[in-house]
């Protein structure tokens, strides 16, 4: 049980991060020259992304 | 990339969208994320009371209440759309009299009067170049009504923003007239509440509809809401005879799912978005005086006081006439700028919307205008 809310959970965390990625498209549409903040948001939602697809990959391998 | 036989919708992350019905509905990411979460059919029922308006987990109970406050009412329901809270009230109201509605009005109001079998009396706009619905003219109206049918009216209705020209009426001054003939008022707020802020009771409003997927940030369907003034719940939010839970205007619940969600997720970020509304009127009076440097007048009020503007453009029309793609070139002159939103072949007449759009955005929607049209 705890396995499959893990991975659930996971699953809804990188859903809603691309969400968030979504938004500065929105945002800086339609050329999306991104500001320094927005590039270091756009890394940070990649970076969380990775992590979680690991974490997943991790969970499924074992 | 197609999702089945579907193409996929991305008009928000890769162009800038200037269509007036969808610059207000366009979703927060909290909005999204609580779409994504409730989009299987009736999540929203999965600790039902007996009744959506009730409901508080998730807190629909709650969040009503707050809207109540927001809009400065004291009751509302969701509807499954700005129409529906229209219908309802004209419903629990109708004994078969007549209602005095702007000329501006959206057809869904008319229809509504008609279903609910209401007879119709219009105040006319003055015509041009601005349109406008003098106030003072709903006083005219419902005496030429008592003339005709021995009665004053059965209901008033105001669009407060009307979908055409983006024109503003003074609500106030409508209701203080409503309120001296007790005239029971309704407002049509689609094009405002949820960009501006609304105080139902300033504005002596006895009713208020609003669309949650034309200025509240909400999708995943459609959603409204209808907000009242104490003393109307017993006629408007009716129950039914044998079920004591369920408002009859609403069928007992109106929207079951996703679209509720989104509207109670993008709610923090609308009360917020309202208090900049002043910002958003600067970048609609800005767009149309870069525009107004060459061939296109705005019609409607002026100055505008709104996001939605109603063009003339002459100078595109003209352009149309020896133009290979003809009508359509406008269309496409702005596609490959990366804008949509308009009309396809439309050249002579069209609406834009700035709304919710940065000052970066709508200085090149301007440079892109007027760089199409020679200027």
């Amino acid at each position: 049980m705890n396995f499959m809310k893990n991975v659930v959970e996971i699953t809804f965390d990188m859903a809603f991060l691309i969400e968030d990625m979504r938004e500065i498209w929105r945002r800086t549409a339609p050329f999306h020259k991104l500001n320094e903040e927005e590039k270091k948001q756009i890394l940070t939602i990649i970076d969380s992304i990775k992590k979680n697809c690991d974490l997943i990959s991790d969970r499924v391998s074992k | 990339m197609n999702i089945g036989k579907l193409e996929l919708r991305d008009r928000e992350e890769s162009f800038i969208n200037l269509n007036p019905l969808q610059t207000g509905g366009r979703t927060t990411s909290d909005a999204r994320k609580a779409i994504i979460s409730y989009i299987d059919g009736y999540s929203i029922c999965d600790w039902c009371k007996g009744a959506l308006h009730i409901t508080t987990e998730p807190d629909i109970a709650g969040f009503l209440g707050e809207v109540s406050d927001f809009l400065g009412m004291d009751y509302a329901l969701p509807t499954n759309g700005c129409r529906e809270a229209k219908y309802g009230v004209m419903h629990a109201i109708s004994t078969g009299g007549s209602i005095l509605c702007d000329g501006n009005m959206h057809y869904s109001s008319e229809v509504s009067a008609e279903r609910a079998g209401l007879k119709i009396y219009k105040v006319p706009n003055k015509g041009e170049p601005e349109y406008k619905i003098n106030p003072e003219d709903y006083s005219e109206g419902f005496e030429l009504i008592k003339k005709e049918t021995g009665k004053y009216p059965e209901l008033a209705l105001l669009t407060h923003v009307d979908g055409e020209y983006g024109n503003v009426v003074d609500a106030k001054e409508v209701g203080k007239i409503c309120n001296d003939y007790s005239v029971p008022f309704l407002l049509n707020t689609a094009y405002s509440s949820g960009r501006m802020e609304i105080d139902g009771k300033k504005i002596g409003a006895d009713f208020i509809a609003c669309s949650g997927h034309k200025s509240w940030a909400a999708g995943g369907g459609n959603i409204g809401i209808l907000a009242i003034k104490e003393g109307w719940q017993d006629k408007v939010f009716k129950p039914g005879a044998n079920w004591k839970s369920k408002p009859l205007e609403i069928l007992g619940c109106s929207s079951r799912g996703a679209s509720l969600l989104a509207l109670m997720a993008s709610f923090p970020h609308v009360k917020e978005r309202v208090k900049k509304w002043d910002e958003e009127v600067k970048k609609a009076r800005y767009l149309v005086n870069e525009l107004e440097k060459i061939d296109i007048k705005q019609i409607g009020e002026k100055p505008k006081n709104h996001d939605l503007i109603k063009l003339d453009t002459p100078v595109y029309d003209n352009i149309a006439k020896t133009h290979k793609k003809k009508g359509y070139f406008l269309y496409y002159e702005l596609k490959d700028r990366g804008i949509i939103g308009m009309k396809a072949g439309r050249t002579r007449k069209f609406k834009i919307s700035t709304y919710g759009l940065s000052w970066e955005q709508v200085s090149y929607v301007a440079e892109s205008f007027l760089e199409i049209g020679g200027g």
